[in-house]
Order: structure tokens, then C-alpha cells, then sequence
């Protein structure tokens, strides 16, 4: 019975105790035998609900990190038919996006009508300021606060604290206090879910079962070490032990939620090799899973036993590399069975089990496109284009399922395929690129065939919708090339704003070498920079008042415009206080400046956690040559509708109201946004 | 036992006052606006956490190393 709980942080504890299993099995049973009355209500309430709507549903395309600047070009060039056909109907715009233009910032304000300052997420970490450590933005898992202690068993006796960091109500909550059903898919930041008259499945920052982002697994009998390494930030190096054609090794699972020592629980596998030379049997848990060199393995479902009874159910996909010569095998991150789950990534809970039988199991992880494998050069480009595009058509499944199945209400669903395929392949648009040097352009049309694809997309949606159905694709934000990092620690430490321990040199992460007595401001994180406040931080020494107010606009004032000594161009357009980017009841949370970067510009892998390189401006030479992380003017999104909308400056705030309005529904007094629908 | 949720009664008068405060501050409800207030109190107190803990939630984040 599946009823563990993982978290980044907590690790899995266990979150059912025999009795809350009990109770959940009365409440089950309670479900059933009300469900004919509930279904009446539901139906009478359903139509009440709609009288006033405009339209019988609403469906919203979310394509992550659309680029407008290649939306025209490719329109231009006629290889967007189907997006062309969706303006000429209706309409297509630019759509204004957040400070700063990140995914979790973005959708949040898409899912709340409101800026920043009031569903508190600004970035994709969060810093402790009394520790002055990141974390996840998102979401709080705790540890259960009551546990047992039996033998070497730890039974715990409550659930983990599990909470949504992102405040204020998102729009499909709003729809379901009126009675209107939402299915919503895959919007980052909807984890834990969100619980309302509808169905959601949760996206970014679901963690995998070793309570990560996603490590991935890289098998090898050793010798090429040097391509990944045990601590490496995306992916774990095993060595495998051969025995004749038998690989022997193990796959790494969470630490065990019931042992008093949380010993890590491993499920040990056999790779078999063929006598055609490339292929092999994967032999796992009793299966037998055949592998053929450079393709991936179907999703291979597995469990690990925690304690006698107690499973963790987790779910992988395999991709032969080498057989012979030196054996070589990736495995995505291992993660949570969408079948079995071991904490909750949709809602109701069984919605991810009903998809999973329905349409078969897919990728559950966040971050699901495994960036960091390409980065550190275990997947190929074409190996990390493929899982791209296997985990969009899973999406795509979901996405039809949907349709299919609610046909009056609201449909969301976004896809990351556009985003991080960008992230990766932006070097290939740009020939001038610091990743591209000494290397052929071998993928100059990936970026364009990815838009095509959207464009298909985009295609059969609107084959699918009824007349009086409104369709908006939208994009969160743009994307620019990424091909200079700015360290803004070490400009700090150079000008005198922040001072490290006598004689250290920071190569640590998390500003573990800063000289707190001395240092005034510090950078962690994608876009800002804090303050080390008194009263705030815990070893704070900016008075929060006029002294602070001072330290910002200097600090503003002399990186806003800041040229990049190297190459002479402006590398910051410009740096605003969060006073004046943000306003609402969680901007004590902000950062105390948000930086605006200019295009080819982005903060610099090593100040973004923390450390002090030494030197400003560096080339950006990773694969994750693309981005968006810089100044919002630059990298609006897009959005298409099949009907007119006003033509005035759309925001991303703006598509709350104007959704609650084709559904007949007022916008809540909280919302900032504007409907777009002209008056009626 | 069975719900991580409690509930805490507070004055009708005081939570009519709660409500306009709310709205005003560009909260979605009271509720909203009361666990905030709680929260940021109780948070000046729990502030524990451990650079391995940070370390493991983080990995595998592409926008960071």
C-alpha cells in the first residue's frame, strides 16, 4: 500500500498510521454510496454555475519560453501554419511577464491575477535569512511530528507538514467555488495540489524518490568517471561490477522513511548482454526488460521494500550506451510511480492513478527533461531530444484525455518541451556562441523543427475544440541567448559590498566563506540581491531604515547599466528595488533588488549559489546556453486566441480575469489583471 | 489527529475587522491573512535547517550548479 511521503529535505516518512489507513478506508466507503446524490447536485449546481459564462469552455495552451522574435520569424517563413490561422481568427499579441521572468514567478502570477508581492514566489529558491541557505521556493516538507519507535523501526504517527508555499488563490479555485470544473495539467507550482472543484496534476518542483530536482543514474565499469562524479550537481556515478556478459549493480532509492539509521534502500539488477552484440536484458525486481543500445527502455516500474509489508514505489526508463569496450548505461532519475504514489501529485489523489491506467505510466518528476545528463555529457544531444519529446507526448496524452473528457469549464495544460529544448540548443541559433567554439553546429534546426512541432500541437487542439469553445496559447516568457554569466558576488566583493573571511578564497557553495560583520549585500538565487538587514538576517548590520534605503539605490544605480570590461557591452539594463517591482503582503520575502539583465546576459552559475568566483564576467560554455532570467522587457511572452481580444499591452496577470469572465464569473477583489474581452 | 489542520476560533467582531484588513492588504481571504501573520511570527522562532538538507532538495535544479 502506497503511503510514504518523500521531500526535498524530509527525506520519505511514512505518512499513514494504521488508523489513518482505517479512517481512509471508511471515508472511501462513504465516497461511494453518496456518489449518486453528489452527482445530481453536482449537475444542477453545474448548470447554475454557467449561466453567465460567455463560452462552454475555456482551454489554455501553455507552451513554456515561446520566443516572439521566432514566433514572427517562423510565421514569417510560413512554418507555423496553424498559429497563423489562430491569429488571422482571432488574435496575437505580446504578453508582458514578471520580475523576474522565471517559470515558477510567471505562472504563479498566470494561476493568481496578482504580481509577486502577493503569491510570494520569486524565484526558484528561497534564502533562510536566518541561516542565509537557499530552498525551494515552492513548497515545505517537514518531518511527521509524532512518530514510534519499535525495534529498529521508526513508525511515524502523523503526516509530514507538506504546504504550497505559493499564496493568494489561483483563478480554478475561484471557478470551483462557482461550481465550474477545472482540469488543470502540469502548471508549475500546483505542488502539493491544489484542492478544488476539479482534477490537477502537479508539475514543477515534484521531487524524484531521493527527494531531488532529479538525479540521474550513470552506470559504468569505470574509466570514463571523469563525465560525472558522485556529487556532481545533476547525476550519480556508479561503478558496475562484471561478471563475464553479466553487469552487476544496484539502483539507488531514498533513504528508508522506517530505519532508525535512514540506511538508503537499493534494488540490485542484472544487465544481460545479447548475442547480437547491442542488445541485453535488463533483469529487475523479476522482470525482464530487453534493452537495445542508443534507445531508451519503456518506463520500468519497481518498488523497494522499507519494511516487511511496506513498499516505495518508484518508476525509471533505461538507455544502453555501451556494451562492449566498457560498459555504459544511463537511468533517468528514479521517480514517483504516478500509479502508486507515494505522496500526493494530483488532485483528487487518484487522478494520477487514473491517468497511469488510463494512458500508461509518464514521467511524475518537476523538472522531467533531464538537463543536467546533456550539460555533463553522459545523454547526447539527440538522446536528451528524444526523452524531451517521449515526456511531450505523454503530455499530449493527458492533454487529449482532458479534452476528451471535460467538455464544459476550464482546460489548462502546459508543456516544457519549448523551454528547455531552448535552454540546451540555443548555441545551435548562434554562431558566435561561447558553447559552440570548436564544434560543428550539428543541430541548426532543432530550435525550428521544436516550433513546428507546437505548431502541430496548436493544430489538433483547435481540431478539437467546439465552436463555442475559446482556445489561448500563451507563453510564460521569452528567451534570449545566454552567453556571458555575471557574478554579481564578486562585484560585490570588489566594490567593498560584501568581505570574506580573512585569507579565504569562496569556492564553497551557499556563501558559507562570507564575512557576515563585514558584508552589506549578497547574492543568492536567479535575479536579486539582499541586504543583510539588521533584525532580519541573523547577522544582520544594514539598519533597515534610511541606511538601507541608501544601500539600494547605490547599489542599483551602480550596476544599472554595468558594462562588461571584456567585450564593452552592457551587460545590466537595469536594477530596481523590490519596492518598486512588487507590492503586496509577502514582499518582505523579496529580494531587496531584482536585476534586469540585458540580452547574451544571465547571473553566473557560481554566484546563483553563492559562491565568489573572483572574476565578474566569464563565457558561458555549459550546454544550458539559452535562457531568460534577465530583464522582463526583453523576453515577453505570446499569446494567441481564436477570438478578438482588446489590443492594449497584455500582462500575464491579465488572463485570471479574462478567464473568469468568458466563464461568467466575477474577478475577485485581490486580482490585478484587467479580462481582455472587449466590453460586450 | 488526522489532518494537519486545526481550527482557532477568534471573535466575530475581530475577524469582520480581520476580513477588511485582509482585502485591503491584497490578501485572497482572512484565512490567507491570519496564517500569514502566525506564520511570520512563528518563523522568527523555527529557523533550523542543514546544508545537507539544502544540499539534496536543490540538486538536479538545471538553472544551477
Amino acid at each position: 500500500m502506497p503511503f510514504s511521503y518523500i521531500g526535498p529535505g524530509a527525506g520519505i516518512a511514512l505518512v499513514g498510521s494504521f488508523l489513518v489507513v482505517l479512517l481512509t478506508f471508511l471515508t472511501a466507503l462513504l465516497t461511494i454510496f453518496t456518489w449518486p446524490v453528489r452527482r445530481v447536485w453536482r449537475m444542477l449546481r453545474g448548470q447554475r454555475a454557467l449561466r453567465h459564462a460567455r463560452v462552454q469552455r475555456v482551454v489554455v495552451l501553455g507552451l513554456d519560453g515561446l520566443e516572439p522574435t521566432l514566433v514572427d520569424q517562423y510565421l514569417e517563413q510560413g512554418q507555423l501554419p496553424n498559429l497563423a490561422k489562430l491569429r488571422e481568427q482571432g488574435c496575437y499579441q505580446r504578453l508582458g511577464t514578471t520580475w523576474p521572468p522565471l517559470s515558477p514567478v510567471a505562472w504563479s502570477s498566470f494561476a493568481t491575477g496578482t504580481n509577486p508581492g502577493k503569491h510570494n514566489i520569486y524565484d526558484f529558491i528561497a534564502r533562510n535569512p536566518e541561516t542565509y541557505l537557499p530552498a525551494i521556493s515552492s513548497v515545505r516538507i517537514g518531518k511527521p511530528r509524532r512518530t514510534l519507535r519499535l525495534g529498529r523501526f521508526v513508525l511515524p504517527l502523523s503526516k509530514p507538514e507538506m504546504t504550497l508555499l505559493r499564496k493568494s488563490k489561483p483563478f480554478w479555485s475561484v471557478l470551483g467555488d462557482a461550481g465550474i470544473f477545472s482540469a488543470v495539467l502540469r502548471v508549475p507550482i500546483t505542488f502539493p495540489p491544489d484542492r478544488f472543484h476539479g482534477v490537477q496534476l502537479s508539475a514543477m518542483c515534484v521531487p524524484d524518490l531521493l527527494g531531488t530536482q532529479g538525479t540521474f543514474l550513470y552506470y559504468s565499469e569505470g574509466g570514463t568517471a571523469e563525465r560525472t562524479k558522485e556529487g556532481d550537481a545533476g547525476g550519480d556515478h556508479i561503478i558496475v561490477e562484471r561478471d563475464g556478459n553479466v553487469i552487476r549493480s544496484f539502483l539507488r532509492g531514498p533513504a528508508n522513511p522506517l530505519d532508525q539509521d535512514q540506511a538508503e534502500l537499493r534494488i540490485p539488477f542484472t544487465v544481460v548482454e545479447g548475442v547480437r552484440g547491442t542488445d541485453a536484458i535488463l533483469k529487475v525486481k523479476g522482470q525482464q526488460v530487453p534493452l537495445e543500445l542508443n534507445k531508451y527502455s519503456p518506463w520500468v516500474r519497481f518498488s523497494y521494500r522499507a519494511a516487511p509489508g511496506v513498499s516505495i514505489r518508484g518508476i525509471a526508463r533505461f538507455l544502453l550506451k555501451r556494451l562492449h569496450g566498457g560498459f555504459e548505461m544511463y537511468s533517468t532519475p528514479v521517480q514517483i510511480d504516478p500509479d502508486r504514489p507515494v505522496m500526493p501529485i494530483s488532485h483528487p489523489a487518484v487522478y494520477s492513478n487514473y491517468l497511469a491506467r488510463q494512458l500508461g505510466t509518464f514521467s511524475t518528476l518537476g523538472l522531467a527533461e533531464d538537463t543536467w545528463s546533456l550539460s555533463e555529457g553522459v545523454l547526447s544531444e539527440d538522446a536528451f531530444l528524444q526523452q524531451a519529446y517521449d515526456i511531450h507526448e505523454e503530455r499530449i496524452a493527458m492533454f487529449r484525455d482532458a479534452l476528451g473528457t471535460v467538455r464544459r469549464g476550464l482546460v489548462v495544460c502546459v508543456f516544457d518541451a519549448p523551454d528547455r529544448i531552448q535552454h540546451m540548443f540555443w548555441k545551435f541559433l548562434d554562431d558566435d556562441h561561447p558553447a559552440l567554439r570548436g564544434r560543428d553546429n550539428t543541430h541548426r534546426h532543432t530550435i525550428a523543427n521544436m516550433y513546428t512541432h507546437m505548431d502541430d500541437l496548436v493544430g489538433e487542439t483547435m481540431r478539437r475544440i467546439g465552436p463555442d469553445d475559446t482556445l489561448l496559447v500563451m507563453s510564460d516568457h521569452g528567451f534570449k541567448p545566454f552567453r556571458r554569466c555575471v557574478d554579481l558576488n564578486t562585484w560585490l566583493l570588489e566594490q567593498g559590498y560584501l568581505a570574506l573571511h580573512e585569507g579565504r578564497r569562496s569556492e564553497q557553495n551557499y556563501l558559507r566563506e562570507v564575512d557576515w560583520s563585514r558584508t552589506r549585500a549578497y547574492v543568492l538565487g536567479l535575479a536579486g540581491i539582499y541586504v543583510n538587514q539588521a533584525g532580519r538576517e541573523s547577522q544582520g548590520i544594514v539598519d533597515a531604515g534610511r541606511e538601507k534605503l541608501e544601500l539600494v539605490a547605490e547599489i542599483s544605480a551602480a550596476l544599472s547599466g554595468l558594462v562588461d570590461t571584456e567585450t564593452g557591452q552592457i551587460a545590466i539594463r537595469e536594477v530596481i528595488p523590490s519596492s518598486q517591482a512588487y507590492d503586496g503582503p509577502y514582499v518582505d520575502a523579496a529580494p531587496d533588488m531584482v536585476v534586469g539583465y540585458c540580452g547574451g546576459y544571465r547571473v553566473s552559475w557560481d554566484s546563483a549559489v553563492g559562491k565568489v568566483s573572483g572574476q565578474v564576467f566569464t563565457d558561458n560554455v555549459k550546454a544550458w546556453s539559452g535562457d531568460h532570467c534577465i530583464h522582463p522587457d526583453l523576453v515577453p511572452g505570446v499569446l494567441f486566441s481564436n477570438r478578438k481580444l482588446d489590443q492594449r499591452p497584455a500582462d500575464i496577470r491579465d488572463l485570471a480575469p479574462t478567464i473568469l469572465d468568458l466563464l461568467g464569473v466575477g474577478k475577485p477583489g485581490y486580482m490585478e489583471g484587467e479580462s481582455l474581452l472587449p466590453e460586450r | 489527529m488526522f489532518s494537519n489542520n486545526v481550527k482557532i476560533r477568534v471573535k466575530r467582531t475581530l475577524h469582520e475587522r480581520l476580513a477588511r484588513i485582509a482585502e485591503v492588504g491584497g490578501y485572497s481571504s482572512v484565512d490567507e491573512f491570519i496564517v500569514h501573520v502566525l506564520e511570520k511570527e512563528a518563523g522568527r522562532l523555527d529557523a533550523s535547517q542543514d546544508d545537507a538538507e539544502v544540499e539534496k532538495q536543490l540538486r538536479g535544479l538545471g538553472y544551477i550548479e
